[in-house]
């Protein structure tokens, strides 16, 4: 047995081994693009996030920015939630996506124009998104602020993406598709599908109109979170857990039934937001339903997970991917648990309009999908570049500062948001008491804001470096894997 | 059941530390990478089918129950088929009425402490226009508004207080002032619906907001020692000259008043 | 699975089962709802908002005042809005169907808005809170939003235009604080937000 535990032979065992490299190597431009810009994103999308907390607490003070219209509270939110969810997390998904169906396909990708074109005009839209958020030219609804125009952009840009990805399914080498590949066909069909129904419909000339406006806006949202990103992380897990671990997934079947469950059932979810709503007690119910039974999926994928790495969990130790992955994975599992849980009446309707949804949202969007993708990016950014990570110890501090500054935003919006939710419903108790009980809530989030926001500019400076760093290895100094992010101990 | 782990991969080391003390910097860390994942296939566990199951009956139970038939035009969840539930029958106090209305709208202006804002909206503790004789005087000012110079306690307010007549039952108005008049240290006998109503017939041709000038026109009326109504509790009337005699000087402005 | 044909399809009916309950149906069945005429006053509700009050949906939209504010009064089983004054009786669809855009929000961080126009009649109150809210709610989180407002010399007499500041917050002496074109939009779009007419399909809750 090599004592290394790799092949050391040119052709090894597997026939794609060798080839893995060529893969890579040919989608290097347009992934690295998105995940650059990716990073540069989630900076933007962490600033605004602190001034937000901070002007939620101190709306007067000088350095908060009071009366300056461009960074107003309710622009400064958008910004922060578009910049995170389209710059940040969509574009590194839209990387691990192409990424992922290049490797699964086996191919060396072609058409790399439709990609870097893409990679482009994605920015651009962006960019202009940004610019018309902060200029007051918004459409006012929960992530569906961009102009139409910036929609348009961005959606020719998912459509190039996604045409891309058929291409090369199409032309994939034979052999039955892998459980990534599932997911990641339905993140690229379903989204574009979703963007552009919700951006036609919503958007400028409001073609929908009344209460129409909100079904089909939380239609969008309940797609964007479970049939955009939860596919393509749950995608990349299923290719990096077992790959990592070096053992295979747990059960096929289990696999099935959370695929299947999951694509049935999302497109349902959005509306449990809206309980007491003036929408027909059908549609509430029918999501609180979907939202509950949404319940099957996350339990599916966490046993498959979780019979997939027992027994192995020292690799956790070493390997710093595996780690973002795993605790993204988990907190998928708290996510659909509290999901359910919130969407009932009983619940929902002390817990709507309240703090405890809005840790809810970023439990999907920053403790679910930013960390899995931090992993995903942390074990593809090395094989693109044909580097090392510099200073493992700035990725440890990232996970954990993370994972502190995390957990704690986490419980302080939820039981901020429980006595809010409480206090909302005694009309005795009048908004500026309600808002008085708020205050050290608000007060925590900024500093578990703070802490998260520093934690991602570490992440940022890793990817800076590597980026910047000369090719050569450096010989002293802990050097983290290549296989895995492992560092020698002393 | 076989474990996963029978299927590892032939001729690959179990992952461990040591291994990775030497690489060159040549090629690609994917060439080093362990083999691509397989799919073993274990069956769903039976008791997770029998989740599912009792998951797809609560669902079907739920969704029948609860979906108004699916019509478009039933936006309760369970409608309710004639009588009221909950809610005592027994008369609430006014007082605890009073101040769960005061605390929506009046208390952004007046505040919770009745203490008003200094320079901008008077106090109602120890208010002469509150407490005073002319009962009819402060009914009439909730209902119209008020605009215009006006002294409360010494001090002078030049603001705008909005009519609440159309917001506000005659009931509503009688708690809230009967609230106002009994809270903070004030002690005045309460207002009812009917002095209220009696207010509201005897005002209801004028248009604007009244000015202080033209509220001390009016013949002061103590409704709660004439033949207005009975107060429910039994309260002596605040110490003060009999009816028709001037109200006292200083007036209190309210400004406009509202919820957040 | 061998097949990416049937992962397609699958997509498409499953995928596309939610579209057509949650985008289709909505935006049918809304279309085709007609105001309620009541037979005894000949009342026809709701009404359309006035000019002013369309142009305040975007000064609305842009100032993200969604983030806070929501707009949707629900029943008394569900929550305490109609015993916080907020509305007579819950929203129904019929209550949007003039409404161009809506913004029925997620957070009440601050008050709702659905009848605030019924609230409050007096456009100074609504100028006088957006230029400083902790004026009026001291614990308010709400920012102030001076750029609605600018100061111009005052010309021979006062404008009816002009929002009447006192202490720190008035302008200097000779000038006077007028809300800008938005400011104004806004405003009238506030003012325009009542619901407070009777529909058939929400009746009042009995106490």
């Amino acid at each position: 047995m090599n004592p290394l535990g790799v092949q050391d032979s040119p052709e090894p065992h597997a026939s794609e081994y060798g080839d893995l490299s060529t893969i890579d190597r040919s989608v290097r431009i347009p992934v690295l693009i998105f995940f650059a810009s990716a990073t540069l994103w989630l900076v933007i999308a962490s600033v605004f996030w602190l001034l937000t907390s901070v002007q939620m607490c101190a709306p007067n003070a000088w350095w908060t920015f009071p009366g300056v219209s461009w960074l107003t509270f309710g622009r400064s939110y958008s910004v922060f939630l578009n910049s995170f969810v389209y710059g940040w997390a969509s574009s590194a998904g839209i990387g691990v996506g192409i990424w992922l169906v290049s490797r699964l396909c086996g191919v060396a990708a072609r058409g790399l124009s439709l990609l870097i074109s893409a990679a482009v005009l994605w920015n651009i839209g962006l960019g202009l998104g940004l610019l018309s958020l902060l200029a007051g030219f918004s459409n006012g609804k929960e992530l569906l602020e961009y102009p139409s125009y910036v929609g348009f952009i961005l959606f020719l840009a998912l459509a190039l993406v996604s045409f891309w990805v058929i291409l090369t399914l199409q032309s994939r080498r034979p052999g039955p598709l892998f459980i990534s590949q599932w997911y990641l066909v339905t993140a690229f069909l379903s989204f574009p599908w979703a963007y552009a129904t919700a951006n036609l419909l919503l958007s400028a000339g409001a073609a929908a109109s009344g209460v129409s406006q909100a079904a089909i806006q939380w239609w969008y949202i309940g797609s964007l979170i479970g049939l955009w990103f939860t596919p393509i992380c749950l995608g990349l897990a299923f290719y990096l857990v077992p790959k990592s671990v070096g053992c295979p997934i747990y059960s096929y079947n289990l696999a099935l039934l959370g695929f299947w469950a999951l694509l049935l059932l999302a497109g349902w979810t959005g509306m449990s937001h809206l309980i007491g709503g003036p929408l027909p007690a059908w549609m509430v119910t029918i999501s609180i339903v979907a939202n509950v039974l949404m319940l099957v999926p996350a339990i599916a994928v966490a046993l498959n997970f979780h019979r997939t790495i027992n027994g192995k969990f020292e690799v956790l130790s070493w390997d710093l991917a595996l780690r973002f992955i795993v605790i993204g994975t988990m907190a998928y599992t708290f996510y659909s648990v509290e999901g359910a849980m919130i969407s009932t009446r009983t619940l929902g309707r002390i817990v709507e309009f309240t703090l405890v949804t809005v840790g809810h949202t970023h439990l999907g969007l920053f403790g679910f999908i930013s960390m899995v993708l931090f992993g995903g990016l942390y074990f593809i950014i090395p094989r693109l570049l044909d580097r090392k990570w510099l200073f493992t110890q700035l990725i440890k501090s990232h996970f954990w500062l993370s994972l502190i500054g995390f957990g704690l935003l986490l419980a302080d919006l939820t039981v901020g948001g429980i006595l809010q939710g409480f206090s909302l419903q005694d009309a005795k108790i009048p908004m500026n008491a309600v808002n008085d009980i708020l205050s050290p809530f608000l007060l925590g989030q900024s500093i578990a804001v703070f802490l998260i926001v520093i934690a991602n500019l570490g992440f940022a400076a890793a990817v800076a470096l590597i980026f910047l760093a000369p090719s050569r290895v450096r010989k002293s100094g802990k050097i983290a894997s290549e296989t895995t992010l492992e560092v020698t101990v002393n | 059941m076989s474990s996963p782990h029978d299927h590892q991969v032939e001729g690959v080391e179990p992952h461990s530390k040591d291994h990775l003390r030497n690489f060159g910097d040549e090629g690609s860390a994917s060439r080093k990478e362990l083999p691509e994942p397989e799919v073993g296939n274990a069956p769903i566990p039976f008791w997770l089918l029998g989740v599912i199951g009792l998951g797809i009956f609560w669902a079907g139970a739920y969704l029948f129950s609860f979906s108004g038939g699916f019509k478009a035009d039933v936006f309760d969840h369970e409608p309710k088929f004639g009588v009221q539930t909950g809610g005592s029958k027994s008369a609430p106090d006014p007082k605890v009425v009073g101040k769960a209305l005061f605390s929506s709208n009046c208390i952004t202006c007046h505040q919770a402490t009745g203490q008003g804002m200094p320079g901008q909206y008077p106090p109602l503790v120890g208010s002469e226009v509150v407490l005073g004789e002319a009962t009819n005087h402060l009914i009439a000012i909730v209902l119209k508004g008020l605009q215009g110079p006006v002294t409360v306690k010494g001090q002078t307010f030049n603001n705008a207080m909005q009519a609440w007549e159309a917001q506000y039952t005659d009931q509503q108005l009688a708690a809230i002032l009967t609230y106002i008049r009994s809270d903070w240290g004030n002690s005045g006998p309460p207002i009812t619906a009917d002095m209220v109503k009696q207010v509201r017939d005897e005002v209801k041709d004028r248009k604007d907001q009244w000015t202080w000038a033209e509220i001390k026109k009016i013949p002061p009326k103590n409704l709660t020692t004439g033949s207005g109504g009975n107060p429910p509790q039994d309260q002596q009337p605040a110490a003060a000259p009999a009816p028709g005699a001037q109200p006292p000087p200083a007036s209190a402005q309210s400004p406009t008043s509202g919820s957040k | 699975m061998n097949k990416l044909n049937r992962l397609f399809f699958g997509v498409l009916v499953l995928f596309g089962a939610s579209w057509l309950g949650m985008v289709a149906y909505p935006y049918l069945t809304f279309a085709g709802l007609q105001p309620n005429k009541d037979d005894a006053t000949g009342e026809v509700v709701p009404t359309g908002k006035p000019g002013t009050a369309e142009q305040g949906y975007h000064v609305y939209a842009a100032n993200g005042c969604v983030y806070c504010h929501s707009q949707v009064v629900r029943d008394k089983s569900d929550g305490s809005d109609i015993d916080r004054e907020w509305g007579k009786r819950r929203t129904v669809a019929r209550d949007y169907l003039f409404d161009r855009y809506i913004f029925l929000g997620a957070s009440r961080l601050g008050t709702d808005l659905t009848n605030i126009g019924a609230r409050q009649t007096d456009p100074q109150w609504f100028y006088r809170y957006l230029y400083n809210p902790q004026a009026f709610s001291s614990e308010s989180v709400m920012p102030a939003h001076r750029w609605l407002f600018r100061t111009v010399k005052i010309n021979e007499e006062p404008s009816s235009d002009a929002v009447k500041l006192d202490g720190a917050d008035a302008p200097p002496a000779g000038y006077k604080m007028v809300p800008t074109a938005e400011g104004k939009a806004l405003v009238n779009y506030l003012l325009s937000l009542k619901k407070n007419y009777a529909l058939p399909e929400a009746p009042e809750p009995t106490e």
